[in-house]
């Protein structure tokens, strides 16, 4: 009877306990981490129901600017941090969760005309107009639907480095420019004519990837050809806080590094760090 | 023994009967507490699904309004329209469908849709983002809308439909002619954000449990179900299957995340409650819980969008809804049951606790009861035996068993010593519950088991409960042994006494022979003179005839009075003057001491007679005179001899020896002599039995004085100081009845009468001098009072013509008597004054004597004595 008593107690003691105070993370920047960071953030979630998640695109040097600005906690690059960028990291951490590749990718007509790899310098001259027609690619006899974001994107500025060599040049003018990369998914989807160029983590069955055609060799955007450093286009997808932050940004943090957040990187489509 | 009682038993069934009626009423409250709050949170989740469902209804249109708005202002602009017409009008080249696309493409999909659809007045698509769709026919349901466009409406949007294995949303809007009719169609594919599922899912849902679906006319949900996870865990849908269009909205039967596998419902199964009602009635609600297509149950509102031709219905499963009456009802149930089994161990640690005290008060009150000699047992109102300690049965010879419960007047007190029945409605100890007061009774015995009496002295003691006697305690000695010894001590007293009375006749006997030996001695030699001289000188003769016959007359009274003292064997009680019996007798007592002793007598007149025998009395009074001629011891000394009445209380008999003296009015003789006292011990010892200090004594005398004034119910003092005297005063109780008897007799004695005077009375004290003044009156004679010396100077000044006598206290405040009488004496020398003080007679004398003081009077004083001492003073001729 005593221990049924006892129990009884704790009962009623555990029943006035304050619950414990629900937390925010607030996470901004590259919608190309977006798709891993939602995935990341449902897990944790799973064992952490007290933590909740904003997540906000707006591109990797927005979120830079808002972890630097302190109204996001985890700011999502997926780009390398620039020199200015760099001067302004005094007590905040860039850190690498994953490695992405940027790839160019058509729409289903093109890619079942038998078109599957683009050398550097093609890809160069349909972005600065001056192919327009995909039978010059050996594709169909039909008008290049030209694709590109907007010039603050991380994506843009690494595929723009490598293949214009110039991380803001500019391009075709009569390309369709676009915010997201799920925009850019959508539209090499709907289009039978569409040239884009989009992170691993989107392609599908309907936005096909083509292999790059340089001097050394013809790379594809696996893990392999990303791995081994032959892929021209892979770059790293970071993650940027403050070196002190609060416990549970921390804790989330290191799921994401762990073998199981790990494990999350390949089911986004980017390749693990390890 | 005692035994735990009824009482007990009764007293906790009570408190049972109170917290069992506690408890009820605690569940009681506490049931229409949480039926309270179960109303108040289903009335607020209710309130919280309503709003839910009116948000997501506003939301909705909002979100559709925006589709339109996109649409309208895309095809508002100049260069849009210029080329959408021109594509419609006839097939375009690929470089002006690249431009349109283009053009389309960068607001569309910035926006988040998925594409266009340009549509031929024929219904046939015209151009989209792929060319491989020119010329196709469109779905029914995009043709359905078509109509109504042409029937006048702007824009429609679709609900989702399958198109090319994938689900769609389709904005149309009529593009006009000039003249007014539709000449295509301009349909914009919903992307995700444009989605039903995308309002439902953010602003629909709340919590854990709530969300809002839209549903259609045929029961097939048009939205995305929050629980698409749980519905293929289920088999609610097949793998690969969203909710949207592949759900309908069915009644599973049974909660089917309890049962899970249990394969797709029926298409025959009913809808749920929230679809057949919303189809049947519009807009409602319901807070009793129905199962939804889950099979969970739910409580759900909803309502009939015409807009959307949709019904919107949110709910919430009632685990959830109701979870913090779950929670509070857990938590008071949880109290509850710690305050009741806190309570049930707080009484068991409380009744154990008591238990224990009321066994320990139990053991101490056996204790108690079982270590007292005297026998112990209570009976209830009736008369029963409740308890008996075992030193009562063992005076009557019982066992317990025997008595408990049993009529104790009947068993043990049937009858009085003498036999005679003794009935039990006269019973003594019953008595003292019915009349509830204390009962002692030492004259009635107990019976024992084998039918002898027991001599017993109680006490019956009543026992109340709130004013009302229950029953009584009894406690009894058993004074058989005490009865005997008394007896035989009366028996060896009477002996005493006898052998005493022996004793004393010796001493007197020598006193006596003494004196007849000298009156021999006289008549003898007188009678030999006479023989010598009857006839040389008869004259001569004669005188010593006269002086022989003076002789035998003499021994002639000292016979008398030893015949008075020895003649009386037997205790023969008549009512006797003690003064006059001292006064007798002091002739004898004289003899009886040495010479150097002066006897000196304080004997108070007209004492009320006492029921005496006189010869022991005279006995007592001989005793105590040869002991203090003994005690001054040859040595000179006084012995005085006072007798006097007095009134005595409890508390002056307390330490007088004596057979349980009754406090009243006493005659007493004390018996005072300067001799040697006694010690501590010798007073402790001086009644026993042949005990002496004397060499030649045997120890019988005081003895033989406290039986003697025992058998008169008397009492004797003593008071002795060692090397300063002893006094022994000898106290016997007045008999009312004699006293009025000698009053008729002697109290008429008449005091004289004077004739006019005035008395002036001295005293500070008022009260003596009043009852002075009442016996002057009484005399015949006028008062004047003063309370001091000057005073009386000043009256005696001013009346000294009428004043006779001055009567004045010898101590009084400013100017005493002693004063007072010198200055009196100088004013008149002819002045006659009488003095009163507490100080002895002999004193006071002596310190007046030649100095003219007409007399003394000893206070207190008493009318007699007064009109005596004023008789002597005024002198018979007065």
């Amino acid at each position: 009877m005593n221990s049924l008593i006892y129990a009884l107690l704790m009962l009623a003691v555990a029943a006035f306990m304050p619950r414990a105070q629900a937390e925010t993370i607030v996470i901004a920047g590259s919608t190309t981490l977006i798709p891993y960071i939602q995935q990341a953030s449902e897990a944790y979630r799973k064992m952490h129901p007290d933590v909740r998640f904003t997540i906000h695109a707006g591109g990797s040097t927005a979120g830079l600017g808002e972890v630097l600005g302190g109204h996001a906690h985890i700011g999502m690059m997926s780009r390398e941090l620039n020199e200015k960028e760099a001067a302004h990291m005094d007590g905040f951490r860039h850190l690498p969760v994953a490695v992405d590749a940027i790839t160019p990718v058509v729409s289903d007509e093109v890619f079942e005309s038998g078109l599957s790899r683009i050398s550097m310098l093609s890809l160069a001259a349909v972005y600065r107009g001056e192919i327009s027609n995909w039978r010059a690619l050996g594709g169909p006899d039909k008008p290049i639907l030209l694709i590109d974001r907007e010039t603050y994107h991380g994506t843009r500025q690494v595929f723009a480095r490598y293949v214009l060599n110039d991380a803001l040049a500019p391009v075709a003018n009569d390309a369709v420019v676009l915010e997201g990369n799920a925009d850019v998914a959508n539209i090499i989807r709907a289009s039978d004519q569409a040239i884009a160029y989009l992170s691993l983590a989107y392609l599908d069955e309907h936005v096909h990837a083509l292999a790059i055609e340089t001097e050394q060799g013809v790379f594809a955007a696996d893990e392999q050809g990303v791995k081994n450093g032959n892929y021209p286009l892979a770059r790293r997808l970071y993650l940027v806080l403050p070196k002190q932050t609060r416990p549970a940004v921390r804790d989330f943090v290191r799921f994401v590094l762990s073998g199981e957040g790990q494990k999350l990187v390949r089911e986004a489509g980017f390749i693990p760090l390890r | 023994m005692v035994h735990d009682n009824d009482m007990g038993g009764m007293r906790i069934s009570a408190s049972f009967l109170i917290a069992f009626a506690a408890g009820l009423a605690i569940v009681i409250a506490t049931a229409v507490a949480l039926f309270q709050l179960k109303s108040y949170l289903t009335g607020q989740a209710l309130d919280n699904l309503q709003r839910v469902n009116n948000k997501v209804a506003f939301t909705l249109h909002r979100q559709l309004d925006e589709m339109v708005l996109d649409g309208r202002s895309l095809l508002r602009r100049a260069d849009v329209r210029a080329m959408v017409l021109k594509a419609l009008e006839k097939s375009a080249d690929a470089q002006t469908r690249l431009d349109l696309r283009r053009l389309l493409a960068s607001s569309l999909f910035e926006h988040h849709y998925r594409g266009f659809y340009l549509i031929g007045r024929n219904g046939r698509i015209v151009m989209s983002m792929k060319d491989a769709d020119a010329g196709t026919g469109l779905p029914r349901e995009p043709a359905e809308i078509i109509r109504r466009l042409d029937a006048g409406e702007q824009a429609i949007i679709s609900h989702p439909f399958r198109y090319r294995g994938r689900t769609e949303m389709w904005m149309i809007m009529g593009i006009s002619a000039a003249d007014g009719g539709n000449i295509g169609y301009l349909a914009i594919i919903a992307g995700d954000r444009h989605r039903f599922t995308r309002t439902t899912s953010i602003t629909g849902v709340a919590f854990e449990s709530t969300e809002t679906y839209l549903v259609d006319r045929r029961g097939y949900m048009l939205s995305e179900s929050r629980f698409d996870d749980q519905l293929l865990a289920t088999g609610l849908l097949q793998p690969g299957m969203t909710s949207t269009l592949n759900l309908r909205i069915a009644d599973p039967g049974v909660n089917r995340l309890e049962q899970a596998k249990a394969g797709m419902v029926s298409a025959q199964a009913p809808l749920t409650l929230a679809v057949t009602r919303v189809l049947e009635e519009g807009s409602g609600w319901s807070t009793q819980p129905y199962r939804d297509y889950r099979g969970v149950p739910v409580m759900g509102a909803w309502q009939w969008d015409k807009g959307l031709n949709a019904a919107i219905i949110t709910e919430v499963d009632v685990d959830e809804a109701l979870a913090g009456y779950v929670y509070a009802r857990n938590i008071i149930i949880a109290l509850l049951l710690v305050v009741f089994l806190g309570g049930l161990l707080a009484s068991r640690l409380y009744s154990r606790v008591l238990v224990r005290s009321e066994r320990e008060s139990n053991r101490h009150r056996n204790l108690l009861l079982e270590s007292s000699a005297g026998g112990i047992y209570g009976i209830d109102e009736r008369g029963r035996c409740t308890f008996i300690n075992q030193a009562a049965l063992n005076m009557l010879g019982y066992e317990e068993r025997e008595v408990i419960g049993r009529n104790m007047h009947e068993l043990i007190h049937y009858a009085y010593p003498d036999g005679d029945a003794y009935p039990i409605d006269e019973c003594n100890i019953y008595r003292s519950h019915r009349q509830k007061t204390r009962v002692h009774c030492d004259d009635e015995c107990f019976w024992h088991k084998d039918g002898h009496a027991v001599h017993v002295e109680y006490w019956s003691h009543p026992l109340f409960e709130e004013d009302r006697a229950i029953g009584s305690v009894v406690t009894f000695l058993d004074i058989t042994p005490q009865l005997q010894a008394e007896r035989e001590r009366e028996k060896m007293e009477n002996q005493v006494q006898h052998t005493q009375r022996l004793e004393s006749l010796g001493v007197l006997a020598g006193g006596i022979a003494h004196d007849f030996n000298n009156l021999l001695a006289a008549i003898l030699g007188n009678a030999s003179l006479v023989e010598s001289n009857i006839l040389k000188d008869p004259i001569k003769a004669k005188e010593r005839v006269a002086m022989i016959i003076q002789s035998a007359e003499k021994a002639g009274g000292l016979c008398k009075q030893l015949l008075a003292y020895s003649g009386k064997g037997q205790f023969i009680l008549k009512p006797v003057d003690i003064s006059k019996v001292v006064e007798e007798m002091s002739h004898l007592l004289e003899v009886s001491i040495d010479k150097s002793v002066v006897m000196k007598y304080h004997l108070a007149a007209d004492l009320p007679r006492v029921m005496v025998d006189e010869a022991q009395v005279q006995q007592v009074i001989l005793n105590l005179i040869t002991n203090a001629n003994d005690a001054i011891d040859g040595k000179s000394g006084v012995i005085a001899v006072t007798t006097g009445i007095m009134q005595v209380d409890r508390h002056y008999l307390a330490d007088c020896y004596g057979n349980r003296p009754e406090p009243g009015r006493y005659i007493y003789v004390e018996v005072s002599d300067t001799g040697c006292g006694m010690s501590r011990e010798t007073i402790r010892k001086v009644f026993d039995p042949f005990f002496t200090t004397k060499v030649s004594g045997r120890g019988l005398g005081m003895s033989a004085v406290l039986g003697i004034v025992r058998g008169h119910k008397g009492a004797l003092k003593v008071y002795s100081e060692e090397g300063r005297g002893t006094t022994f005063k000898f106290l016997l109780p007045v008999d009312e009845s004699v006293r009025l008897a000698s009053t008729g007799e002697t109290g008429l004695r008449q005091m004289r009468q004077f004739e006019g005077g005035t008395v002036l009375v001295v005293d500070d004290e008022e009260t003596v001098r009043e009852m002075a003044c009442v016996m002057l009156e009484e005399m015949g004679f006028d008062t004047l009072t003063a309370s001091n010396g000057e005073e009386a100077l000043a009256l005696y000044e001013q009346h000294r013509d009428r004043i006779l006598l001055v009567l004045s206290d010898l101590t009084m405040p400013r100017m005493g008597g002693n004063e007072l009488f010198s200055r009196l004496r100088t004013m008149d020398p002819d002045c006659r004054v009488i003095l009163s003080s507490g100080y002895s007679a002999e004193d006071a004398i002596q310190q007046f004597s030649g100095k003219g003081l007409a007399g003394f009077i000893q206070k207190p004083y008493t009318a007699e004595a007064l009109n005596e001492e004023v008789s002597r003073i005024l002198g018979d001729g007065e």
